[in-house]
């Protein structure tokens, strides 16, 4: 049997111990151990081994750096190696400053973005149990087409707290608008309330800063947030008051701290369940059911069982839709995990706030690109800054110095451009934090800056800085260009060039891939402007009504149209952006009466007009035809075409089912208009009048391009007479469509900082490397103009090498412009097509940038006097 | 280097008088062992070379390597020799004991 000490204390011997006592140690310590084994046994001389290898472990021992008096140590001529540093620095004050300056503004953008982008990957991850927590879509199926819907029927929470046993928590969501809230004589109306069952505060990880975890289950009763509370009670105790509705009274029974900034369920406060009385049938979809599943539950197997709840209670979530044989209703969970939720596809009628991930992804190139950028230009500036000093490095190395001594002035260097960028950076990244907050309306909470990730993050950039400063020291330890340096000799073919310029070229070519996205994305939104809407929001002014009462609101209308200033007022359904409704219509069809979900809005007589619909076969609706009310039926262009209609006039319409409304004709078709952003296509829409059975809930009013200038507060005025309870919610209807953009507007925004911050970075970086080929190329071109050379062909000579960055970098940038382009436009239903401009357009606006930057030593080099230079020998 | 002058340490002194008795044979292991057969004690072999490589800077002590041996892996052994300065002060303390035990009045009778 082979019998050795223990081979890792061996190992760890040899590697901590000085070499040069390492023999006599290792024999030492094998000797004995021999000795034991024969003596006491292996197992014993094992142990006995290890204990003599930890006690050898002590500093008289270990190995340490033998280099302890040569020069250029780190503790004995440190001071000296900063000296040099910092004389340095300030003798190249200007360059010195340009790639501090350059470095910071590149860290702290790219590191923002990545904080933005940590934060959006994060969403969710707050919750104690965040892997387990799921919410419960469905995705409902009628007749073949099928829709996802982030909610779910209202007897689900029920159901699977009756049924399914490993799940530990369930609580169910319902979004209840934004109610009126009365405390003493004021009014609130702007705040985000859900009504959620008591089970909330298990699932969800929300921090009480008053009332406990059981606050929300008794009826009547209210969870505020800290802002929210601050704002309805001042300094004063919110806890145990009381707010009142316009139907019941609340007691706040906790007041929890403000939600998270990534929280898919965004809130101001909470109902209790109870307070409200909601139908709870199968049959009602509209709750957002979330589940926590027992520690070992299966998830899979979960979804299996929440299917087969749903398929027994089929007949329930049919309720009294009554269904004919041939298109059945199919219904299926849908079940995402909170922390997807953020990221994941668009659903139906979902209150959570959704980030399309591509946007997201895009982001994170754009943190790639600008580390890569500071980094490139960093280098190439103190890549250029040493070759000058070429003369002072052949020195040191005649004297001795080794390329780790070479190192440890770089490191030195390095020291001092964090000990510069440090504070600079900081400053850079709080401004723009507080842009971002004031300007974009983008809010990042400050404790992404200290979460794993970005602490990973911000640790592998440093640590990249630092390696790559490492190729500046493989370059120049070149011994033939430092014997070249001695002899004076200034080749103009340096190894070191090479790298430079593929540098420069990848720098360049990310300006490019900059200017050309953000070229495609700012037509894009041209785009998007100048199509054909179908309606015209210019000069709309939207009020939301309350409680909606029918008669009530025609009075209010009838008020409004007296003003001078309005041209036309009249009331709808539908809006930008709110959670659109499909209901169950028959329609006539060749196979016959064949039941469809349709989106519907319904509206007054004078709606289609005063936004500008424009009718494009048969006619609107008409008063005159007393009929109109009940009976008659306009449809858009994709529904006419997907119900298979040539000729829509006079086609028969039932529904939506459920209502008062039964048999009717469509009288009229109208153009395709896209109410939803441009994300979108434009869906299947019915549009009926409104009746007295079904409220105003909004009032669009068309105004004169010139109107008098109180014209908004006249109409507050006749508001405040017809509902003087409430204050009045208006908006103009251009903004909130421009609103339905805030994202890609945000990723716009973002992109339009890059671009500058770019463009200055890669100005910066050319200028000091075309000031830099001046120097290296005096002499040279000294003789040339000797000779005879005209200047012209001095400056051709001298850009000619641009030119050449150019051209290699538009070869890097093209692929990575098509691919980002393609992608991003591809969230949009409705976009522009990619043609050979988007690539030449930034080549262009990049070959003159790179002209009037090395142009202007170009044109010095050009002037060059003779004389000056070839005096120097 | 710094030392604690030129005083012996106690366990200084016990090495260095295991190495003076073990002649040409004193090398780590040896003196560990003499020690514990002489003295009763048990010292661990770290400890001996810490105190080793402490005589060898006082200058009391110089070593040289061995030959290959074949016990330890063919490890060379680190062989100790008194120098004239460690004999000296080996023979200074000696001689100082036994200077004050002689003045100590009827220790012997004291004792029993």
């Amino acid at each position: 049997m082979d019998i050795r000490p223990p081979r890792w204390a061996d190992k760890f011997l040899v590697w901590f111990c000085n070499p040069e006592l390492l023999e006599e140690i290792q024999g030492d310590a094998h000797e004995l151990y021999f000795e034991r084994v024969s003596k006491e046994g292996k197992k014993i001389a094992d142990w006995k081994y290890i204990w003599d290898i930890i006690r050898f472990f002590r500093w008289s021992n270990i190995r340490r750096s033998n280099d302890e008096f040569r020069p250029g140590y780190f503790g004995v001529l440190w001071n000296l190696n900063v000296k040099i540093a910092l004389r340095h620095a300030f003798r190249n004050k200007l360059i010195f400053s340009v790639k501090m300056l350059a470095l910071s503004v590149c860290l702290a953008f790219a590191f923002v973005v990545s904080a933005f982008v940590i934060h959006e990957f994060t969403y969710d991850n707050f919750h104690q149990r965040h892997d387990k927590i799921f919410r419960v879509g469905a995705k409902v199926e009628i007749a073949g087409v099928a829709t996802n819907y982030a909610i779910s029927p209202l007897a689900l929470a029920d159901g699977v707290d009756e049924e399914l046993p490993d799940v530990e928590n369930v609580c169910r969501v319902m979004y209840t608008g934004k109610p009126v809230f009365t405390i003493e004589d004021k009014s609130f109306t702007d705040q985000t309330t859900l009504a959620a069952s008591s089970d909330l505060f298990n699932v969800f990880s929300f921090e009480f800063i008053r009332g406990s975890k059981d606050a929300l289950a008794e009826p009547n009763k209210i969870v505020l947030t800290q802002s929210m509370a601050k704002k309805f009670f001042g300094d004063a105790e919110a806890f145990q008051q009381t707010i009142d509705l316009p139907w019941t009274q609340l007691e706040v029974a906790g007041v929890i701290k403000d939600v998270p900034s990534n929280s898919h369920l965004k809130f101001d406060a909470l109902i209790s369940w109870d307070t409200y009385d909601f139908y709870d049938g199968w049959d009602n979809l509209n709750a957002y059911t979330y589940v926590q599943l027992g520690e070992h539950a299966d998830e899979n197997d979960f979804y299996n069982r929440i299917a087969e709840l749903f398929r027994n209670h089929q007949e329930d979530i049919e309720g009294d839709r009554q269904l004919a044989a041939s298109d059945k209703l199919k219904i299926s969970p849908i079940m995402e995990n909170i922390m997807d939720i953020h990221l994941s596809e668009y659903r139906d009628e979902d209150i959570a706030q959704k980030r399309s991930k591509t946007n997201v992804y895009i982001l994170i190139v754009v943190v790639i690109l600008f580390f890569a950028t500071g980094l490139i230009n960093f280098l190439n500036l103190s890549l250029a800054e040493q070759t000058t000093n070429f003369r002072r490095i052949g020195i040191l190395q005649v004297f001795g110095g080794t390329s780790a001594n070479h190192g440890k002035l770089i490191l030195t260097n390095i020291l001092i451009t964090v000990f510069v960028i440090a504070p600079i950076s900081t400053f850079l990244i709080n401004a723009a934090l507080l842009t971002a907050e004031s300007y974009f309306s983008l809010y990042i909470d400050k404790s992404v800056f200290t979460s794993t990730p970005f602490i990973l993050v911000a640790g592998a950039v440093v640590l990249a800085f630092i390696f790559s400063t490492r190729i500046n020291l493989f370059i120049l330890s070149r011994s033939n260009d430092i014997i070249n340096a001695l002899k004076g000799k200034f080749n103009s073919r340096q190894s070191g060039f090479q790298v430079r310029e593929l540098l420069v070229a990848t720098q360049l070519s990310f300006s490019i891939i900059m200017i050309a996205i953000i070229v495609i994305i700012v037509d894009q939104f041209r785009f998007m402007n100048s199509v054909d809407r179908g309606f015209d929001d210019k000069n709309t002014i939207v009020i939301k009504m309350r409680g909606g009462n029918f008669s009530e609101a025609e009075t209010f209308q009838e008020s409004l149209r007296k003003l001078t200033g309005i041209k036309k007022v009249d009331g709808s359904s539908f809006y930008l952006d709110i959670i659109e409704t499909k209901e169950l219509f028959e329609v006539e069809t060749k196979e016959g009466r064949k039941k469809m979900l349709v989106a519907y809005m319904n509206c007054g007589y004078e709606y289609l007009d005063a936004i500008g619909i424009k009718i494009s076969k048969g006619r609107n609706f008409d008063k005159s035809h007393g009929s109109d009310n009940f009976g008659a039926y306009i449809v858009n262009e994709t529904a006419a075409k997907y119900f298979g209609w040539k000729d829509p006039i006079g086609k028969k319409i039932w529904g939506p089912m459920g209502t008062d409304r039964d048999e009717g004709e469509v009288v009229g078709v109208i153009r395709d208009f896209n109410f939803a952003s441009l994300h979108n296509k434009v869906e299947p829409l019915i549009i009926f009048p409104i009746a007295e059975g079904w409220g105003i809930e909004y009032v669009y009013i068309k105004t004169d391009p010139i109107r008098p200038s109180n014209l908004i507060s006249q109409i507050e005025a006749e508001y405040k007479k017809a509902y003087s309870n409430f204050p009045m919610e208006w908006e103009y209807l251009d903004s909130k469509y421009q609103s339905l953009y805030k994202e890609d507007y945000e990723i716009r925004d973002i992109f339009q900082v890059g671009l500058v911050i770019s463009i200055f970075v890669s100005c910066l970086g050319i200028f000091s490397i075309s000031a830099f080929l001046v120097i290296v190329r005096a002499k040279e071109m000294g003789i040339r103009k000797v000779i005879g050379a005209h200047p012209l062909h001095l400056f051709a000579l001298h850009m000619k090498r641009f030119i050449k960055f150019i051209f290699i970098s538009i070869v890097i940038a093209s692929p990575a412009i098509y691919y980002l382009s393609q992608h991003w436009l591809s969230n949009f239903a409705y976009h522009i097509e990619i043609t050979a401009w988007y690539f030449i357009a930034p080549a262009l606006i990049t070959l003159v940038i790179v002209l009037i930057t090395a142009g202007y030593h170009g044109i010095k080099n050009s002037r060059v006097n003779p004389v000056d230079i070839l005096k120097y020998e | 280097m710094v030392t604690k002058g030129n005083y012996l340490g106690e366990f200084e002194e016990l090495v260095l008088l295991s190495v003076a008795s073990l002649v040409d044979d004193a090398y780590g292991v040896s003196i560990m062992q003499y020690i514990e057969q002489e003295a009763g004690r048990k010292v661990n072999i770290s400890a001996v070379h810490e105190v080793l490589k402490r005589l060898q800077r006082k200058g009391y002590l110089k070593s040289k390597m061995g030959g290959a041996t074949q016990e330890r892996g063919g490890r060379r052994k680190r062989f100790f020799l008194l120098t004239v300065s460690g004999k000296k002060t080996l023979e200074e303390a000696m001689k100082l004991k036994l200077q004050l035990y002689k003045q100590v009045p009827d220790f012997s009778l004291k004792l029993t």
